[in-house]
């Protein structure tokens, strides 16, 4: 049954719980910020009063909000108990760089230049034409995070944002759909 | 609700020429999507919702559903070709189907998922057409307190499936969902919630830019993210399979169709898990159980009859209670509700002309599958040479015109990106999206009926604990949260000591 144990680990959230120190951090930070996430919201929901000329208690808006934000909360501070159990019972084990080694091998800096170019893209929305800033983006994206040499990686984009334009064109006029 | 709404759905099908051609379009979008890595069925049915926003809706069903249907078959090109699987169902695929594309079996492969994909569509929707009136009857004795319990019990479920190996992170998946969802007006006295006097947030967020932002916006950051490098196995001949080779996976192709229809009706597990279970199951079955993995023709015939017979199965609920079957159902009953078809106990009862189409449209959708995956094989492998950085900004582009379609508001564009973001980070945090994705939209269904059930009773609960559908809701709600715990591992070996003693 092994084969089958590690084969269900490739489904979506099927990992086992973490077993190395990294994991284990990565579960207490998580957890926290769930927990900051339902404290915010518990708070905003205690400031709907409870009871008023329109509602009482049970009916009140802010009680299934409050439920929620409990039960969120609750299950957030048991992994975060956990994650921190596990990270103080392991911290020992992680030496100083894999931190950094972990953040490249994951692709981070490709990640947030990737965010960046679409966050510019997002803002750009609305002020500059949709098919500009879109073949700009799909361009920009296609070159920037390219595997060889420049000119190999702009034809396929010139292609991508050809196709895109014409798509574009067909949803406006087959949908009726405007675009941003 | 009976065959005769089902001829008639049918009727009017053939009937209408442009529907047919939504539906041979629809399929066929789904199957490129399925078949290019990283977008799954919930990203191209999310990103058609919106595109098909303004269609009759029956054309958009057509859509949809086709689409539905051809990006769970599609996704096995990749797996079998590239190793990669189209979609998340199709993992189980990849394990015997890439073997046997480097045994120069490719082709062979191919015909034998599409055809076990079919014949496992076609098991599914026969179950829906047979157990939907079924249900749709027994739906009718819900009343507000059931529904509750079977909005909570839809999101702890699917929680702990989706995230067997540590069920916590699947509930607080979901209770974040629930929780999001709570974002915006009121529904019964209009009091802003969480707003922060935002005109934008007052209507709260909608489905679809944040189903398009949960599912669609961390594969292609992800695709950028990654560098990878497929080797793509593209001499393909015949794909038509033999009939005798077919007839010989019979029983394997039934079991697994009557698998993947029994996880479909569980609400929130989808494909991925009917596949695996499915191939499990062949495998233990199997006179050749040690040739799993190293390219099987068994273990990829049940894994693809499992993953597609659960559309059928995912339907069921989605239709006769509103509860969706899995991620991609969710999306279903977000567009049927968007063109005001609002599924429960009353769309069976009272509209089962809807539901006679919805069965015709997706029977039809899965002919049109099968002879497209089948007609333009050589081609499709073409595809799958272009680079992701490339087609992955494409898809992004698609993503934004999906999720602005709608209401036409730019406030959409960036909750769907807001809400990718967040995608991200429960997916590298290991929660899974789609307790999140249900949580959102049985929030409502959540919300509603418990406030209702207690203005009803005055306040008292018990009726929560006492009517007998709600109390089985109840109990069964309680074994699922407690089930995975030491403690209910502990109760469950406890109970196979004492029967083994017995024995």
């Amino acid at each position: 049954m092994m084969d089958s144990a590690q084969n269900l680990h490739l489904e979506e959230g099927q990992a086992p719980p973490p077993e190395t120190p990294q994991a284990h951090l990565r579960d207490f930070l998580g957890a926290l910020l769930l927990l900051l996430v339902s404290v915010a919201f518990a708070i905003a929901a205690l400031q709907i009063p409870f009871q008023t000329s329109n509602w009482v208690w049970y009916t009140s808006p802010g009680i299934f909000a409050l439920i929620m934000a409990v039960c969120l909360g609750a299950c957030s501070a048991a992994v975060g108990y956990r994650g921190i159990r596990g990270w103080l019972s392991k911290r020992h084990e992680v030496s100083p760089t894999s931190w950094r080694e972990s953040f490249q091998r994951w692709g981070m800096g490709r990640f947030f230049a990737s965010v960046a170019i679409i966050l510019v893209y997002i803002v750009l929305l609305g002020k500059v034409p949709f098919l500009v800033v879109s073949v700009g983006l799909i361009l920009t994206l296609g070159t920037a995070f390219r595997e060889g040499r420049f000119w190999d990686a702009l034809r396929p984009s010139l292609v991508a944002a050809l196709v895109v334009v014409v798509l574009a064109y067909a949803i406006r006029k087959v949908f009726g759909i405007m675009l941003p | 609700m009976d065959i005769l709404s089902i001829l008639n759905g049918f009727w009017r099908l053939l009937l209408d020429p442009v529907t047919v051609l939504y539906v041979v379009i629809g399929s066929q979008a789904g199957i490129l999507f399925g078949m290019m890595p990283g977008l799954t069925t919930t990203t191209a049915l999310s990103l058609l919702t919106g595109l098909t926003f303004s269609l009759a809706p029956e054309k958009a069903i057509a859509v949809i559903l086709g689409a539905y249907v051809g990006s769970v078959t599609g996704g096995s090109r990749s797996a079998i070709l590239i190793n990669i699987p189209g979609t998340p169902a199709q993992a189980a695929v990849c394990l015997d189907g890439y073997p046997l594309a480097l045994q120069g079996k490719a082709a062979q492969a191919i015909g034998l998922s599409v055809t076990a994909s079919t014949l496992g569509t076609l098991i599914g929707f026969i179950s829906l057409a047979l157990f939907t009136p079924l249900l749709g009857t027994l739906a009718l004795r819900f009343g507000t307190w059931e529904f509750f319990w079977l909005a909570v019990f839809g999101v702890v479920v699917a929680g702990s499936l989706c995230s067997p190996m540590d069920p916590i992170k699947g509930w607080i998946a979901g209770f974040l969902g629930l929780l999001i969802n709570v974002v915006g007006d009121d529904g019964i006295h209009a009091v802003p919630r969480f707003t922060f006097n935002s005109i934008q947030l007052s209507g709260g967020f909608s489905l679809i830019p944040v189903l398009i932002g949960a599912y669609g916006v961390p594969e292609v950051l992800n695709a950028i993210r990654k560098r990878e490098k497929m080797v793509i196995q593209t001499r393909v001949d015949r794909v038509v399979p033999r009939f005798r080779e077919v007839f010989r996976h019979r029983w394997i192709i039934l079991r697994s169709s009557v698998i993947g229809i029994i996880i479909g009706i569980i609400p929130g597990v989808g494909s991925d898990t009917a596949a695996w279970l499915s191939y499990f199951t062949a495998k233990r079955g199997s006179k050749h159980p040690e040739e799993f993995g190293k390219g099987s023709i068994e273990g990829l015939v049940a894994a693809e009859t499992g993953d597609n017979a659960c559309i059928g199965g995912d339907i069921i609920p989605t239709i006769t209670l509103a509860v969706p079957g899995s991620a991609p159902a969710a999306v279903l009953l977000a567009a049927l509700t968007i063109h005001n078809l609002r599924p429960g106990p009353l769309l069976v009862t009272e509209q089962p002309h809807v539901v006679g189409q919805i069965i015709a449209i997706s029977m039809l959708a899965t002919i049109a599958v099968f002879l497209l995956s089948l007609l333009w094989v050589r081609q499709m492998v073409r595809l799958l040479l272009i680079p992701r950085n490339v087609l992955m900004p494409a898809v992004l582009i698609i993503c934004v015109t999906g999720a602005y379609a709608l209401s036409g508001r730019l406030f959409d564009i960036y909750v769907m990106f807001g809400f990718g973001l967040v995608g991200v980070l429960l997916q590298e945090l290991e929660y899974p999206i789609a307790p999140f994705v249900l949580g959102f939209i049985l929030g409502p269904m959540a919300e509603d009926n418990v406030r209702r059930a207690l203005v009803i009773t005055a306040g008292d609960p018990t009726p929560f604990f006492t009517r007998p559908i709600s109390l089985v809701l109840f109990g069964l709600l309680v074994l699922s949260l407690v089930g995975p715990t030491s403690l209910g591992r502990g109760i469950k070996s406890r109970i196979v000591g004492l029967w083994s003693r017995k024995g």
